[in-house]
């Protein structure tokens, strides 16, 4: 019997396999594993999302802004993984924010940012009979940090392609995730400061990138939780960072 | 027509002509008579609007809001009921008080509990007042061209604790009040109103802070009301909402 | 020729040159004939053993505004005879008012006591005279002659006269009471009872009528009017202590006395 060859139940985006597996998930979630790395760390001043912004050539232009996005003026969000799908998530996300402030004049909360990023994950396939929007025909190949200030406090989710979102302390996904991780383990502590949650981001990449660490490589945004705004750090702070790490 | 250069007989000569004889209408004023805005055909086809009177008052406190609403419904000449409640418990910090036409205002209060109900499912948390009074400006608002024949107070307390009443017109303009007063009785109403609390005329913008003057002076702005519209009486409705939740008390008023 | 235009003038009988006058003002929009105030109204009359009994409420309403709370709508036409008036208040009042005065003129000229039919004829006559413009709808009773006389006048004219009489907007409530209730040969009191009761379900189910009942007798020789004999709407709550008119709350602008100077010479006016 030919069950259990992986290759039969590769066909179709929706079909499981006898073991409960849909492949075209998984591969999806190991596509995040070749993107750029991203850092999200929440303390109880704000939230910081870091990434790394890899630069194939030397004559590329550094693109600005390109992984690390706002969402909402209270919300940003740092991904890895095919950044032509994150867009349409983000897009889509963005359109709900906006659209729950004219509805209820009031910030969307970050978990129901997420949620509603992951509704869309999920929404691929055939789609619906009468369905006029055609969903994607495969998984999203992205995994997305959201962060940001609501009602209560500083958050930080993580989404993937399975259309799961879970909420974080301190997160690190793409190539460099899992060593990332380590590290922050080790430092992450639920009162740091800032500062401190920001150094601990450039540490973090520093010790995970391929390249050296630059100014221009690599972005930080922070959520204050008293102000509610996202900000993007100027090349003038990170470099002032990049000078005190270790 | 040009009135320097009229005569009798220019205009006499004139409809003279086309002079058709009208009906003789039998204009004894009896009930029947008084009903036909709903129920005839009007130049435009049906009309789908009747107007079911009453009135309804909301003041805004420091720390509470309250409503003063009659009990009354009419039609033309006719009593309907003479113990509806006009007012409808959306949050525990937040009710909607309306005039109008009752069909509207019935679907208009469910549809905004049913809103309410949503979005406690999806968003976890209860909506502020501020979010429902934008909720309900776009509902009414997207019933632009067949509304809701509702006149609208929104009134809660906000998330400073405050008082606040919203006001609405049936197509959902809207804006943030100290006071509000909605239904046949409005005109007789605001007056009192404008005099007794915090208008844009008023050097010192605060708030009343003692719930049982501004229940007096409420029941007293329904019971004066009564004395003089025709479609307000039977019973006045208190329904007071503070930091505890709310209160809903009723007393009689004329029935005449 | 310059006077042609008599031609075109109807010959004789009536003249309806101002109707259409009004008519073409009207629709050119440049003024509007003035409207009638209608007073919302419950009346009846009621005939019983020895006489009759009118009653009204004592509403009167302009649009949906209350103009008056404790208005009178029981005429007086004669000693022997009175007249509950329904419809445009001002035509009520005038038209009763007049026919008062014509049928003063025939008991003098005559030296004999009016009779009910005469005054409903001539309350008739009048209004059949405009054509049903004039707003009156009246319930005329009293006692002459030939007995106790009931005697209902509408604006366009008509008379009927039947033993209970119900008129205004609150009549078909009024009129649910009297068939209900109505029995011939009643005695005074339940005659009385009859009509209050008919009067109060206008006041309580008809929003044009309201406030109290007024009640008048009238057997030989003898009426009693019973004014507000029933007055149970009244305002049942006042704000206690009554209300402040804050002056401090508002800007005042400008504040100035003037003092009033007799002048030398001049006296003062006589005020006692």
């Amino acid at each position: 019997m030919w069950m259990g060859s992986k290759e039969h139940y590769d066909r179709g985006v929706n079909t499981f396999s006898p073991e409960g597996r849909i492949y075209q998930i998984e591969y999806a979630i190991e596509a995040i594993k070749f993107g750029s790395t991203a850092i999200g760390i929440r303390t109880n001043e704000g939230v910081v999302l870091g990434v790394e912004k890899k630069l194939p050539s030397k004559l590329m232009e550094p693109a600005k802004s390109e992984k690390l996005v706002e969402i909402d003026r209270h919300c940003g969000c740092a991904m890895s993984g095919i950044v032509g799908d994150a867009r349409i998530l983000v897009d889509h996300a963005r359109v709900e924010a906006q659209n729950h402030r004219f509805n209820y004049a009031e910030a969307m909360s970050i978990e129901q940012i997420t949620e509603a990023v992951s509704d869309l994950a999920i929404n691929f396939g055939e789609g619906y009979e009468g369905t006029k929007r055609k969903p994607m025909a495969r998984p999203y190949g992205v995994a997305l940090l959201i962060a940001g200030v609501d009602d209560n406090g500083p958050q930080l989710y993580q989404t993937d392609p399975s259309g799961t979102f879970l909420q974080w302390q301190a997160r690190a996904i793409g190539s460099g995730g899992d060593t990332a991780m380590t590290y922050i383990k080790e430092s992450y502590h639920s009162n740091m400061t800032l500062a401190e949650a920001e150094k601990l981001v450039m540490q973090t990449l520093k010790s995970v990138m391929e390249e050296k660490i630059q100014s221009d490589n690599v972005e930080i945004s922070i959520v204050r939780t008293d102000t509610k705004r996202l900000e993007t750090r100027t090349q003038e702070y990170v470099n002032n960072i990049i000078s005190t790490l270790a | 027509m040009d009135l320097e250069n009229y005569t009798n007989v220019n205009i006499f000569k004139k409809v003279y002509e086309k002079r058709e004889v009208s009906s003789i209408h039998n204009v004894v004023e009896q009930p029947h008579h008084l009903l036909k805005d709903n129920t005839q055909h009007a130049k435009g086809g049906f009309n789908p609007y009747v107007n079911n009177q009453g009135t309804t008052v909301a003041i805004a406190g420091k720390d509470f809001v309250l409503v003063a609403a009659d009990t009354r419904i009419s039609q033309g000449f006719n009593i309907l009921s003479r113990d509806y409640s006009r007012t409808t418990k959306l949050t525990d910090q937040c009710v909607i008080t309306s005039g109008g036409m009752v069909a509207d205002i019935e679907t208009l209060h469910k549809l905004l509990i049913a809103k309410v109900k949503t979005y406690q499912r999806q968003f976890k948390k209860t909506p502020t007042v501020e979010s429902l009074a934008q909720l309900l400006g776009n509902t009414l608002y997207g019933r632009r061209f067949m509304p809701y024949y509702a006149f609208n107070l929104l009134c809660g307390i906000d998330q400073n604790g405050q008082g606040s009443v919203y006001g609405y017109d049936a197509i959902g303009s809207w804006d943030k009040l100290t006071y509000g007063v909605q239904g046949s009785g409005s005109e007789l109403g605001a007056p009192i109103l404008d005099n007794q609390f915090v208008g844009h005329n008023y050097l010192v913008k605060t708030l009343p802070d003692d719930v049982s003057v501004v229940e007096d002076t409420g029941k007293d702005i329904i019971n004066s009301i009564a004395e003089r519209d025709i479609y307000t009486g039977d019973q006045v409705e208190i329904v007071i909402v503070d930091k505890n939740g709310i209160r809903v008390k009723r007393e009689p008023i004329r029935r005449d | 020729m310059e006077l042609d235009y008599l031609k075109t003038l109807p010959l004789g009988g009536f003249n309806f040159d101002n109707c259409i006058r009004n008519r073409a003002m009207a629709e050119s929009g440049i003024l509007q004939a003035p409207k009638t105030m209608k007073t919302g109204t419950t009346i009846c009359g009621v005939l019983f053993k020895d006489g009759v009994v009118l009653a009204a409420d004592t509403r009167a309403t302009g649009g949906s505004i209350v103009g008056d709370k404790n208005c009178e709508k029981i005429h007086n036409l004669a000693p022997n005879i009175f007249c509950c008036g329904a419809g445009t208040a001002a035509d009520c009042d005038h038209v009763t008012e007049m026919i008062k005065r014509q049928l003063e003129l025939h008991r003098l000229n005559t030296h004999s006591e009016n009779r009910v039919q005469m005054a409903a004829l001539k309350l008739v006559a009048h209004a059949f005279k405009y054509g049903g413009q004039i707003g009156t709808h009246l319930i005329v009773g009293g006692v002459d002659v030939k007995g106790p006389q009931l005697i209902e006048c509408s604006n366009d004219g008509n008379m009927y006269s039947m033993p209970y009489h119900t008129t205004g907007s609150g009549s078909l409530a009024a009129m649910a009471i009297m068939e209900t209730r109505y029995k011939e040969n009643m005695t005074r009191e339940e005659a009385v009872n009859l009509c209050i009761a008919a009067i109060e379900a206008g006041i309580y189910h008809d929003l044009g009528s309201g406030s109290n009942v007024d009640v008048c007798v009238i057997t030989r020789n003898k009426y009693e009017m019973l004014r507000n004999i029933k007055h149970d709407n009244f305002k049942v709550f006042s704000k206690p202590g009554g209300y402040q008119f804050k002056k401090d709350r508002v800007q005042v602008v400008e504040e100035f006395k003037h003092k009033l100077v007799v002048e030398a010479g001049e006296q003062p006016m006589d005020l006692s």
